[in-house]
Order: structure tokens, then C-alpha cells, then sequence
């Protein structure tokens, strides 16, 4: 099965390892990876912000990059969300990009969804580490690709897992892109509540499945100190998988 | 996106909005609802009704402080005479109209009802010549009296079956006793309406 | 040297307040809470919600059309009917109905309409006293403070402070006891309903079809404050109407749910026009004012989705933004989510510039209201608007173009993230950096600031490849793993 990685601009270059995780679990299941390499963002900050024309730039190139591959998978749920539902919205008036916007909105998936839906993987088969309790963090952009339910029983049942549900999982890391630089005070309380509820689950790592949730919550945990462990589900995969050994 | 749509008016499938049927025990789902809303509900017969209202008057007075109770009885009420000898001697029977001062003063008003539902656990009171909205408002207990075959099952019968060219001044759903949250979010009943609702429900 | 605004002082403010922010989010959560108990009771709720929102914008579409109707069928009853453009012209018409029929004493049930328009202060202005019924805004009105909530007005107030303000103001014996203090304001506002004899009311569903004011309360007060004085005038926004009375039954299924988590509130009140001859109670005259107040301009825009809302403030609980700023940083009546919409819309968007981006569009607004509005959507259309008039401060409006500049060019992106790496030296502990230097100083203000990595993915791919091209053909799990 033939697979192309959009890595996204948050994972690419703060976060390159899930990127590379991503890789060697799909590669285990099966999949052949390409990587077109002139890709760089969704245009969902543009987006988000108002800047509807710079955003339906990026769109509009990412539509190309993407343009001959049979499926797209991203590490990213906000990315997917924007490829999925935003784009076509934002293109629908523009005749060149209308049905290619939708096209490719049919045929990307975000990675969690993608084990799930299409290659069907039974995640209670893959052993992790119970000596290491786990817990997860729902975040906000997934909603409209996967349930909170579905995504959080994706991770609790992973075999062996020592698993502690987080209170409010689906409770807002306070990242919201421009949102966490604009208003940082409301955008810490939230962080620090988030923060407050991981620790309090006793977990030692906590998967989060979006760069930018990840870089708020650990960036957040550094200042406050605590020892819990930020990873991607494609890297709590792949090391469980054994193939995070070798070094790229 | 300017001015007026002409898209269509959506209808109201019944099948999507109807929680409780016809068909279901209406007496049973109305007691549960209501009393989930805190109204206090029995079911009598129709001649059991008179004493069981007094009885209820008599119980209410015993808890509270001395004096007989004030009790207003509503003029149309079915029961009203039968309920008057009843009470003679435990209450002291107040005439609505006889002013406000005088509902303002009653312990206790004893009213019919236009109708019930039993999917929220409602009362239905209408205002019309000789009922008084306030019976059913001022004094701190209100009784009301139902019967049975006043029990609508959804709100959507009772939506869809008021006479548009004949609606009342004031048609009140009540849903359980006088309440707020306001201070710290502590529930506490008879605010400005009534704290206790009781509901006798008459089967034939 | 950068310049605050009104709304970042408040946030300051609001964040710095421990005590009461704890107050607002507990309710909030209670009410979150309360509401999935109740909708988990519907099975349908899902398609009810699409239902409501189908009715609501119909009504909204096709709004002259029923007011119309509604405004008829009152008439019809014996009620009187007032067009107000503006705030101060509904303040104007309420006041002249008190003067003309010599009314002193106002009663008034809790309506954000009023708060709106500020009719209480122009009431005292003419002379008539106008006393708040609803427990929570009694207790507003005797601590001179304003609501912070469009249900729930005092959650940001303990009993301490209710305790003081009653002792204060109507010379009860202090007592933090809820219980006691409800019945101190019961007996306080029900010699007030004896004497009164003007009643001012919100409305919360107007039916075109019948020409029904429909309020839902719970306390009593609404049915009081509508039967005991012989004038009760009813406030309402143009949005309220909706087009049949079983649409009533479609509401009033959803309202209480997704507000307080009750199945129904305690009263809803149905009222059609004045006391009927023949009606031993009731009041004689009925004035329903009518208020545009800037909504017919919304309703011609793209935005005339959010006229939907049904004013129930779910949305407000579910907010992350508001469960920790509350409902006085605003600056406005219409706190929250949908308050983020209706300030800028209703009011000047220049002065309320700061809203649209006090979010981090999680959605959750959008998960829990009843009729579907699409806030954040509507929220990515104010800051589309502002991108358009060129409101956005000139330092980020320069920082996103340039972000934007970057990432729409291969060869800017490589290099920047090159520069980046570069770049975030001199501050670095590692792999993050502690403090960053100029403006880029708010985005360490509380956490550190990942740097980025000295090889990203589009680099570890090629060795990745390099890799997978020299491994002889390996054992690929297939179906070991699959369901």
C-alpha cells in the first residue's frame, strides 16, 4: 500500500522523531513510505488567523505536492482537520482547486485514524512496557476525524498497558497557535490545569498526538519540573515494536 | 445571505421529537417524572380524592407551626364542596375573592388543572373566569388535582393541540417546585412560588 | 513598550483572583456535567439539536415575515406592539408606557435584554424604582455589581459576599446560611409584589404563529412579576421569534438540558396578551417591545447564523476561556463564546478587537450548543474581517506575513528552520530555551520554547532511506498484527 507522509511544518522541525516514528510503524505494517520533500505547511495558522488568502496559497500547494499520491497520512490531527474539512471550504469558489481540494480531503488521514480505519491493526496485539503507566490527551483539532472515545481506547488498549484515563482529557492544552502567544496568561491557566491533571494520573508517559499540544504541555512541565515523558502514539508504537534501536 | 430565505419551514417529525407514547401507562410515567421534578404525587380513586387532599392539608398543618392552615380551595374545583366539609374543622377557608391580601395570606391553594404531562412530569394551569392565576403561585404549598384522563403524554400533544384562536391569557407548565441555585450553587425550593407541590391524580 | 488594553487588564485581573475563579469554573463544570446527564436521557438528542438549529434558522432567514405574524396575533390578544431601533429608543418607550400610566414601583424578571439596553438606570432616571425578583440579580442589584453570567448571574460572588450585601442594604442580621438568606429576599420582594405596579419581563420565545411570549424561570418571580402588576412590558430581541407553537415543544425539550441540566424549568409562563375580561387576576395592559439594537444588521450579514442562539450559556460552561477569565472581563453583557460574537457585532468591533483572538478554538462551544452554532467558524470570520480592515496590531500583522512568506516557499522554510536552530543558540538549555529576547519574549513568559531540531524529519528521511535501501528485504508484519 502505497503511503505519502505529510509530515507537517510543527513535527518536521520541532518534532522530527514522531516524523520518523510515523515512518517505521507503517513501514512495519506493510506500507510504502514516499516523502514528497517540496511540502511545507497546510496553511492552517494563516487560516486560523483570518489570513484566508496566504492560507489558500498554502492550500493550494499542498494540493499539488500531494496531487499523485492514492493516500496521504499526517502525524497531526489539526492538520488532517484542515486538509479535511477547511480546505475544501476555503477553495470551494476556485475553479482549478475546488474538486482537487476535495479530493485530497478524501484521501488524508490522520495517523491514529489511518491504523484504525484502514489498516485495521489490532493495537491490544502490539506489547508496551507496563512497568511505565500511560496516559493520554485528546486534542481539540481531532475533534471531527476521530471521537475522544475512540482515540483514547486506540491507546488503553494497547497490551500490557498499564493505562490511567486523564480527567477531562478533552479539556484544551491552551496551545491554540497564535492564541498561546496573544493572551499567555489565560493560555497557562489552561496549560497549568492540563499539566495538573497529567500529573495527578501518576503516568510516566504521556501521549500526545499533536506537535503543537506537545511543545505547550512539556514546554509548560520544564518550567514546573516532574518527570513525565511526551511522546507521540507512533513512537510509543515503534518502540514497542523495537524499531526506534537504530538511530536515522 | 442577505434579507429574507425562502427556504422550507422544517417540519416536526414526531417520531424524532415524541419521547413518550400514547400508549404507554401515562400514570406511571407522569408519577416518576414528577417526582423526579420534586412534586409530590398519589394516585386515588375519585371518591378517595376529597379526603386525601384534607389529609394532606391536615399533615402539612402538623409539621408547620400552630393555627389551622389557610386554605383557599379554587371555585371550579370538582371537589370543592366535598373537600370544604372535609376540612371544616382543620382549616380555616379563605375566599380568592376576597382580594390579593387574602391569597397573599393562604398557607395552602387547592387547584384543578387544564392538563398534565407526563414526559416532564408538568401541571398545566390556565388563567379564565374563576381561575385565579395566583392560587397556584402565592401560597407556599399548592395542591393541584388531575385526572387521569388530563395526562397528556408528550409536550408535543400538548403543543400541537392548543386552540390557537382561543389560547387563555396565561397558560403556565409547572415543573416542580419554586427553586434556585443563585447563591454557590445550593439548591434551595420556595423561593417566590410555591415550596411544595403536591399532586393528587384521580383514576376512574 | 507595549501598550494593554482594557481587556488584557481585565484578564490580568480576573486570572490574579483565585478565589473567584475557582467559584466560576466549579459551576461551570457542574453544569457540564449536569448537561451530558440530561441529553444522555434523550436518544434522539443528536437530531434533535439538528432540528432546533434547522427551525432557528429558518425563523432567522424568513425573520420580517414572522415578526409580522407575531407582532399581529398580539394584537389580536389586546397587546400593544413597540418597534425600538436602538437601545436607548426601547429605554425611551418603557419609560413613556411607565409615564403614561403613572407606574412607580417596577418589578423586573431577569432578562439580558434589559441589561443590555440598561433599562434599569434609565428607569431611576424617570423616576421609577425598579427592583430586580430573580434571586441572583437582586443580589447583582444590591451589590451595585453586574451579572457574570447569562443564566447563573452570581457565580462569581461566595455567600460571604451575598451575606454583606443583604446586611448591608435591607437591614437583615448577617447570616451565611443560603437558606436563611433566600427567605430574607423572599419576604423582602413579596411586599414588593403587593405594592408594585409595573412588571418588566425578557421573553425568551415569541410565537408567530399565536402571538405567544414564552418565559421559562424557576423561581417564581417571572410568573409574579407578569400577574401582580396591572402593566407588565416584555423586552425581546427581533431573533426570538421562531415560527409555530410546536416548535415549543422542540425548545423547551433542549433549553433547561443544555443550561442547567434540569429536563425543564420549573415555570414556563405562556402568555397571550392582557388579562381577559373575565380573569380575576392578571395584568390589565400588555406592551411588547420589540428590539433591533444592531441584530437586523446581523441578520443581513454573513454572521446571521449566530441569531440562532437560544441564549441558554452552555456554551459559556464549556469554555476554557471564560471557566477561568468570567463573565466581567468581557466588558459586555454577552459574555463567553457567544459573547465573543455579539460585543464586536453588536458594538463597536474596534473596541472589542481583542476578543476574536482571546480563543483557542477547541470547539467545545460547538459540542455543547443546542442549536449548533458554529463559533469558532464565526470567530475565523471576525479575525478574517480584521485581516481585511487592517486592524491587526502592525507587529503581528508583519510576524504572521512573514510566518506565512516562509512556509509558502521550500527553499525560506529550509532556511529558516536552518536560522531557527541557529538562531535560538544563545538561549538554549539543550533543546529548548528558557528566555527569548524581544517580542518573541511573551512565548517564554510561563513555558520554555522548543527549539528547533538540528536535524529535522526532511533530513532524517534521507538517512531513513539510505537505511530502508541497504536492508536486505525484511519480515514485514503483515497480518500479525491486524484484527
Amino acid at each position: 500500500m502505497d503511503v505519502a507522509l505529510f509530515v507537517t511544518c510543527l513535527t518536521d522541525t520541532l518534532a522530527p522523531r514522531a516524523g520518523l516514528a510515523v515512518v517505521r510503524v507503517l513501514r512495519r505494517f506493510g506500507c510504502t513510505l514516499h516523502f514528497p520533500p517540496d511540502q511545507t505547511c497546510c496553511g492552517q495558522p494563516a487560516y486560523n488567523n483570518g489570513f484566508h488568502e496566504e492560507a489558500a496559497v498554502m492550500g493550494r500547494r499542498l494540493i499539488d505536492v500531494f496531487e499523485d499520491y492514492e493516500r496521504v497520512v499526517t502525524p497531526s490531527g489539526s492538520c488532517a482537520a484542515m486538509v479535511v474539512h477547511h480546505l475544501p471550504e476555503l477553495l470551494a469558489a476556485d475553479p482549478a482547486y475546488a474538486e482537487k481540494s476535495r479530493s485530497l480531503a478524501a484521501r488524508t488521514w490522520e495517523f491514529g485514524q489511518f491504523l484504525d480505519e484502514v489498516l485495521k491493526v489490532d493495537m491490544s496485539s502490539i506489547n508496551v512496557d507496563s512497568s511505565r503507566p500511560i496516559t493520554y490527551h485528546y486534542s481539540c483539532h481531532l475533534r471531527g476525524i476521530v471521537s475522544a472515545e475512540r482515540a483514547s481506547q486506540m491507546v488503553s488498549s494497547l497490551g500490557g498497558i498499564d493505562y490511567r484515563p486523564l480527567e477531562q482529557l478533552n479539556q484544551c492544552c491552551g496551545f491554540g497557535g497564535a492564541f498561546g502567544a496573544i493572551y499567555p496568561d489565560i493560555s497557562n491557566a489552561m496549560t497549568s490545569d492540563k499539566l495538573d491533571a497529567i500529573q495527578r494520573t501518576g503516568a510516566e508517559i504521556a501521549v500526545v498526538n499533536e506537535t503543537g499540544c506537545t511543545m505547550t504541555i512539556e514546554g509548560a512541565a520544564r518550567r514546573r519540573g516532574g518527570g513525565v515523558k511526551f511522546m507521540h502514539l507512533a513512537e510509543v508504537l515503534a518502540e514497542a515494536l523495537g524499531l526506534m534501536d537504530e538511530q536515522a | 445571505m442577505n434579507g429574507n430565505n425562502t427556504t422550507q419551514l422544517p417540519l416536526i417529525d414526531d417520531a424524532l421529537v415524541r419521547r413518550v407514547d400514547p400508549n404507554d401507562d401515562l400514570i406511571a410515567v407522569f408519577r416518576e417524572q414528577a417526582r423526579k421534578v420534586g412534586l409530590k404525587v398519589t394516585v386515588t380513586s375519585p371518591h378517595a380524592a376529597a379526603e386525601h387532599v384534607a389529609k394532606l392539608v391536615r399533615t402539612i398543618h402538623a409539621e408547620a407551626n400552630a393555627g389551622k392552615p389557610k386554605v383557599i380551595i379554587e371555585p371550579r374545583l370538582f371537589l370543592r364542596e366535598q373537600l370544604e366539609a372535609a376540612l371544616t374543622n382543620d382549616a380555616e377557608l379563605l375566599n380568592p375573592r376576597d382580594g390579593d391580601d387574602t391569597i397573599f395570606s393562604a398557607d395552602v391553594g387547592v387547584t384543578s388543572v387544564h392538563a398534565a404531562v407526563a414526559e416532564t412530569g408538568s401541571l398545566v394551569c390556565r388563567s379564565g373566569e374563576n381561575l385565579w392565576r395566583g392560587l397556584s403561585l402565592m401560597p407556599s404549598v399548592h395542591i393541584a388535582v388531575v385526572k387521569a384522563a388530563q395526562i397528556l403524554p408528550d409536550l408535543l400533544d400538548l403543543f400541537t393541540n392548543l386552540p390557537a384562536a382561543n389560547l387563555p391569557a396565561n397558560l403556565t407548565l409547572i415543573s416542580g417546585p419554586s427553586k434556585t441555585a443563585d447563591i454557590e450553587g445550593i439548591l434551595i425550593t420556595g423561593v417566590h412560588g410555591p415550596g411544595q407541590v403536591h399532586v393528587v391524580v384521580t383514576r376512574a | 513598550m507595549s501598550r494593554t488594553t482594557w481587556f488584557e487588564e481585565n484578564v490580568a485581573k480576573a486570572l490574579a483572583d483565585d478565589e473567584v475563579r475557582a467559584a466560576i469554573d466549579n459551576a461551570a463544570i457542574k453544569k457540564i456535567e449536569a448537561r451530558a446527564a440530561a441529553v444522555a436521557e434523550i436518544d434522539n438528542f443528536e437530531k434533535l439539536r439538528d432540528l432546533a438549529r434547522d427551525i432557528k434558522q429558518h425563523a432567522v432567514d424568513n425573520i420580517d415575515r414572522y415578526l409580522q405574524q407575531f407582532i399581529d396575533n398580539v394584537k389580536s390578544h389586546g397587546g400593544q406592539v413597540h418597534l425600538a431601533k436602538t437601545a436607548a429608543d426601547a429605554n425611551r418607550i418603557i419609560a413613556s408606557i411607565a409615564r403614561d400610566n403613572d407606574l412607580k414601583l417596577a418589578v423586573k424578571v431577569k432578562s439580558m435584554t434589559t441589561e443590555e439596553t440598561r433599562l434599569n438606570e434609565q428607569l431611576a432616571a424617570d423616576g421609577v424604582r425598579a427592583i430586580e425578583t430573580d434571586l441572583g440579580e437582586f443580589i447583582v442589584q444590591l451589590d451595585h455589581d453586574r451579572p457574570s453570567h447569562i443564566v447563573t448571574p452570581i457565580i462569581h460572588k461566595n455567600r460571604k459576599v451575598v451575606a454583606a450585601a443583604m446586611a448591608r442594604e435591607i437591614g437583615v442580621e448577617y447570616t451565611e446560611d443560603p437558606e436563611t438568606l433566600t427567605m430574607h429576599a423572599r419576604r423582602y420582594l413579596r411586599d414588593v409584589f403587593r405594592r408594585c405596579d409595573l412588571g418588566v419581563s425578557g421573553v425568551n420565545f415569541a410565537v408567530a404563529e399565536t402571538g405567544t411570549i414564552c418565559i421559562c424561570t424557576n423561581e417564581g418571580n417571572g410568573r409574579l412579576s407578569t400577574t401582580r402588576p396591572k402593566v407588565h412590558v416584555a423586552l425581546m430581541g427581533i431573533e426570538k421569534v421562531i415560527p409555530r407553537m410546536a416548535d415549543l415543544a422542540v425548545f423547551l425539550k433542549i433549553l433547561a438540558r443544555s443550561s442547567t441540566g434540569q429536563p425543564i424549568t420549573v415555570y414556563t409562563s405562556l402568555i397571550n396578551g392582557p388579562k381577559r375580561p373575565a380573569d380575576p387576576d392578571g395584568p390589565e395592559k400588555l406592551h411588547v417591545v420589540i428590539l433591533d439594537g444592531g441584530r437586523r444588521r446581523i441578520q443581513q450579514s454573513e454572521y446571521r447564523d449566530i441569531l440562532r442562539c437560544i441564549r441558554c450559556g452552555a456554551c459559556l460552561n464549556a469554555c476554557p476561556v471564560y471557566r477561568r477569565i468570567g463573565g466581567h472581563a468581557y466588558g459586555n453583557v454577552y459574555p463567553g463564546p457567544i459573547g465573543k460574537l455579539l460585543a464586536p457585532l453588536l458594538n463597536d468591533k474596534t473596541y472589542y478587537g481583542g476578543l476574536p483572538q482571546a480563543s483557542s478554538l477547541c470547539g467545545l462551544c460547538l459540542e455543547v450548543c443546542p442549536v449548533r452554532i458554529n463559533i469558532p467558524d464565526a470567530l475565523i470570520r471576525l479575525r478574517k474581517d480584521q485581516v481585511r480592515d487592517k486592524s491587526v496590531p502592525r507587529l503581528r500583522q508583519f510576524a504572521f506575513q512573514w510566518m506565512f512568506r516562509v512556509l509558502s516557499s521550500p527553499w525560506l522554510y529550509r532556511l529558516g528552520q536552518k536560522l531557527g536552530r541557529l538562531g535560538t543558540a544563545p538561549w538554549a538549555d539543550g533543546e529548548w530555551c528558557r528566555k527569548l529576547p524581544g517580542p518573541a519574549r511573551r512565548l517564554t513568559k510561563f513555558r520554555d520554547a522548543p527549539r528547533p531540531a538540528p536535524k529535522p524529519f526532511r533530513q532524517l528521511w534521507k538517512s531513513e532511506q539510505n537505511r530502508e535501501s541497504k536492508r536486505p528485504a525484511r519480515s514485514k508484519i503483515t497480518s500479525e498484527h491486524r484484527e
